[in-house]
């Protein structure tokens, strides 16, 4: 009874892995779209975390400027992930014309990379990432194969079995609560600390994206406007940013003014997309 | 040691092989020392405590065997009582009067400065105060032989699955199982690891799933949007079942594999028609105690209708209390008094209601259950809240209009796996009503080995593995 108990426990979890991973790679989901690979050119990808998937709306943008968008963004993404995402996505789509990158991830902590073990099993770049940050995920996930899908990116893979996860986009408006308590708050004078880690994924990324033939935009999508004015730090941002990247930024924290445009503080909503649209196109952004 | 830990795998894996050799005496060293060892990996020095709750009730225990005199046998019972109580109110509570009578008295003008006491409160030390207590009660109104082997009450009282957070075992049921060698049946093996899996799979599936959301709700009560802080006080009331039940089974499934019947401490409490059965059905080795040595000593249901009404209330307040030094945990247990005080008064006038509608037996149960399911998250809301302006400002929040739409709720995927892991364990609560599980495992191993497999696949595809203590720890 053990040694079956054993055997099934082993050989079911390595086929309903399968089973997992064959589900998963059929979903309109942007990191299934990665690891399925094809033959499409997309003409724009955009890279980066929250603020990359809620600034850079990807319906809105091949409709301004008639060409394929990809957006490739998600929340949590830090640099060295995004690094990782496109470098994988080289290996497997021809290269885009522009690479849009929201570099503002470089504040960001790791964290993603665990969510990702899903995709491990088609990425040597994600197995070294997971291991290197989460080590003992790393070694589960070689134990239990299930394991691997035990994360919210696999839940997302199944909601979009069949669909297309590039209009997402917050719906929500930040509060008057939330807009009183911002308004409140004493300005920031403290530069965040910036991940080494993730300043040199910038650099490496620029250039990586720049010999496979891309042009490389760094574009800062809005910040709520009563935050954005509490950041004394910004201008030492934007010099850290362009030093590492080798790359100037297109500053845009300040380009859109309506409140009602913002999720919260960081996030635009969906009434941002066109302001931020027509701001792009004014900045030659969107050429 | 946390049940969810690797050293705890160590520690059993060392353990086992020990227990099954050793026999009589030698097993019982072992089980007081990895019982020790186990307690003490959190913090030896609160090994004294054990020792002395141990120590003093076993004394007490022998002298009460031989003392006949009623006013000195109720001395012996006083002193166990105290030394209990007083661990109990020195390490737990102490800190917690003197916070309330700081506030108070700087509410009423005093102007002096103190710092209120912060002591480290022992783990565990509710749970075994409660069960060696239980055994002079019962020694003292001769309900249970005394035991006079020091060995064999030093295990009872420290055994190490149900020594940190319960079941409270009572000592007729456990001591006469230290009497002899509990042999490891196979049967008892594979029942005991059903058990354990299971509770893993409450603890880690479902429970610590379901944290991240009830902690991200109740810590920002004024600006998560009704519908979220609706769904954060339905996670939460299946957070604390989730843990708390799967900590019992997970205790009471070891005990198992060792030979021990722990009893039960969960039966399906979500599926109560009445607050009365709901206590009957969660954490009923505490409601027991609490019925027996508080409830009946206060006279129970025997002196009147108001009595009984006033010995149900004293009796939750401080069953509120005994779970935290918190006047929020005092106005859950009141809570929960006034639900089982109201329940006696409108009860009989509800059961007329429904035979003179014809109510569908099925309709009002339905109906009871949900009633008794929403009144029982609504006292979790001060269970939860860290104080009494997070509780109010969550269920004013809860009472009004707007914030209600769905497309606000955060984390709408943690959401849905929670919602999804809910549903799968009310529908596997639900069918175990018609099939009883644990017979089906016992006698058919193909049934044991699928059942198994199917709750570690589980656990692999749904846990969270951050780590968390059990929420009963705290208390």
């Amino acid at each position: 009874m053990v040694i079956a108990f054993v055997g099934l426990l082993f050989a079911g979890d390595r086929l309903l892995a399968r089973c997992l991973d064959a589900l998963q790679a059929r979903s309109g989901f942007r990191f299934s779209r990665v690891y399925a690979g094809g033959d499409v050119r997309y003409d724009v990808v955009v890279i980066g975390n929250s603020r990359g998937v809620n600034g850079f709306y990807a319906p809105g943008l091949q409709e301004a400027t008639g060409r394929t968008v990809l957006n490739l963004s998600y929340n949590g993404m830090d640099t060295v992930v995004a690094e990782a995402i496109f470098l994988d996505f080289l290996d497997r789509y021809p290269a885009p014309k522009t690479l849009i990158v929201e570099p503002t991830n470089v504040l960001a902590e790791p964290g993603l990379e665990s969510a990702l073990k899903s995709y491990a099993g088609h990425s040597a770049r994600l197995r070294s990432l997971i291991a290197s940050v989460d080590p003992v995920a790393a070694r589960a996930g070689e134990l239990t194969h299930l394991y691997r899908f035990n994360n919210e990116l696999f839940l997302r893979a199944l909601y979009y079995l069949g669909g297309d996860d590039q209009g997402w986009i917050n719906e929500y408006t930040i509060g008057e609560a939330q807009l009183q308590k911002l308004r409140a708050a004493p300005p920031e004078t403290e530069l965040p600390p910036l991940g080494e880690a993730n300043l040199a994924a910038l650099g490496r990324l620029v250039s990586a994206a720049r010999a496979a033939g891309c042009e490389v935009r760094l574009v800062i999508s809005p910040y709520l406007p009563v935050y954005r004015g509490k950041l004394f730090w910004w201008p030492q941002f934007i010099a850290r940013l362009e030093a590492a990247a080798g790359a100037k930024v297109v500053d845009l924290s300040c380009a859109v003014a309506d409140l009602g445009a913002f999720a919260d503080r960081l996030h635009l909503n969906r009434r941002g997309v066109e302001p931020l649209l027509q701001r792009m196109r004014a900045s030659g952004v969107l050429r | 040691m946390l049940f969810n830990s690797l050293a705890f795998l160590v520690f059993i894996a060392a353990f086992f092989p020990l227990y099954v050799v050793l026999k009589g005496r030698a097993r019982l060293w072992l089980v007081l020392a990895a019982s020790y060892l186990f307690y003490g990996w959190w913090d030896w020095r609160f090994l004294s405590l054990i020792a002395i709750s141990t120590g003093v009730d076993y004394l007490v225990g022998r002298k009460l065997d031989t003392v006949e005199d009623a006013v000195a046998r109720k001395r012996l019972l006083v002193l166990s009582v105290t030394v209990n109580l007083g661990l109990l109110g020195v390490f737990k509570y102490l800190g917690f009067f003197t916070a309330s009578l700081l506030a108070a008295l700087h509410a009423a003008g005093w102007n002096g400065r103190a710092e209120p006491l912060e002591i480290v409160l022992p783990v565990g030390i509710s749970f075994y105060t409660f069960q060696t207590m239980s055994y002079a009660i019962d020694v003292y109104r001769r309900r249970i032989p005394v035991e006079r082997d020091l060995l064999r009450f030093a295990c009872f009282v420290g055994f190490f699955p149900q020594l940190v957070a319960g079941p409270i075992v009572r000592a007729s049921r456990l001591l006469p199982q230290f009497r002899e060698d509990q042999p490891i049946r196979w049967a008892n093996v594979v029942h005991g690891v059903q058990l354990m899996l299971w509770g893993y799979f409450l603890k880690v599936g479902m429970a610590d799933s379901l944290a991240a959301f009830v902690d991200q709700n109740f810590a920002h009560v004024d600006t998560m949007p009704s519908s979220s802080l609706f769904l954060g006080v339905l996670f939460y009331a299946f957070q604390i079942y989730g843990d708390f039940c799967g900590y019992s089974l997970i205790a009471i499934g070891l005990g198992r594999v060792l030979g021990f019947d722990l009893g039960v401490n969960f039966d399906r409490p979500y599926f109560s028609r009445s607050f009365s059965e709901f206590w009957k059905r969660w954490h009923i080795s505490l409601s027991t105690w609490l019925r027996d040595y508080l409830y009946v000593s206060l006279g129970g249901n025997r002196r009147g209708v108001r009595k009984t009404y006033r010995n149900l209330m004293l009796t939750m307040l401080l069953g509120g209390l005994w779970h935290g030094a918190a006047w929020t945990f005092v106005v859950w247990g009141a809570l929960h008094g006034c639900f089982l005080v109201v329940q006696r008064l409108v009860g009989p006038h509800w059961s007329r209601l429904v035979a003179a509608l014809r109510v569908p037996e099925w309709l009002d149960t339905v109906t009871l259950q949900l009633t008794v399911f929403a009144f029982t998250c609504l006292a979790w809301v001060f269970f939860r809240a860290r104080d009494f302006d997070t509780a109010f400002t969550l269920l004013h929040r809860l009472l009004t209009v707007d914030g209600w739409s769905l497309s606000a709720v955060p984390a709408k995927f943690q959401v849905i796996k929670g919602l999804a892991l809910i549903a799968a364990v009310v529908t596997l609560e639900a069918l175990s009503f018609r099939v009883k599980v644990s017979d089906l495992v016992v006698r058919r191993p193909a049934v044991a080995v699928a059942t198994a497999t199917a709750v570690i696949w589980a656990i692999a595809l749904f846990g969270t593995f951050r780590g968390d203590a059990f929420i009963y720890f705290q208390f």
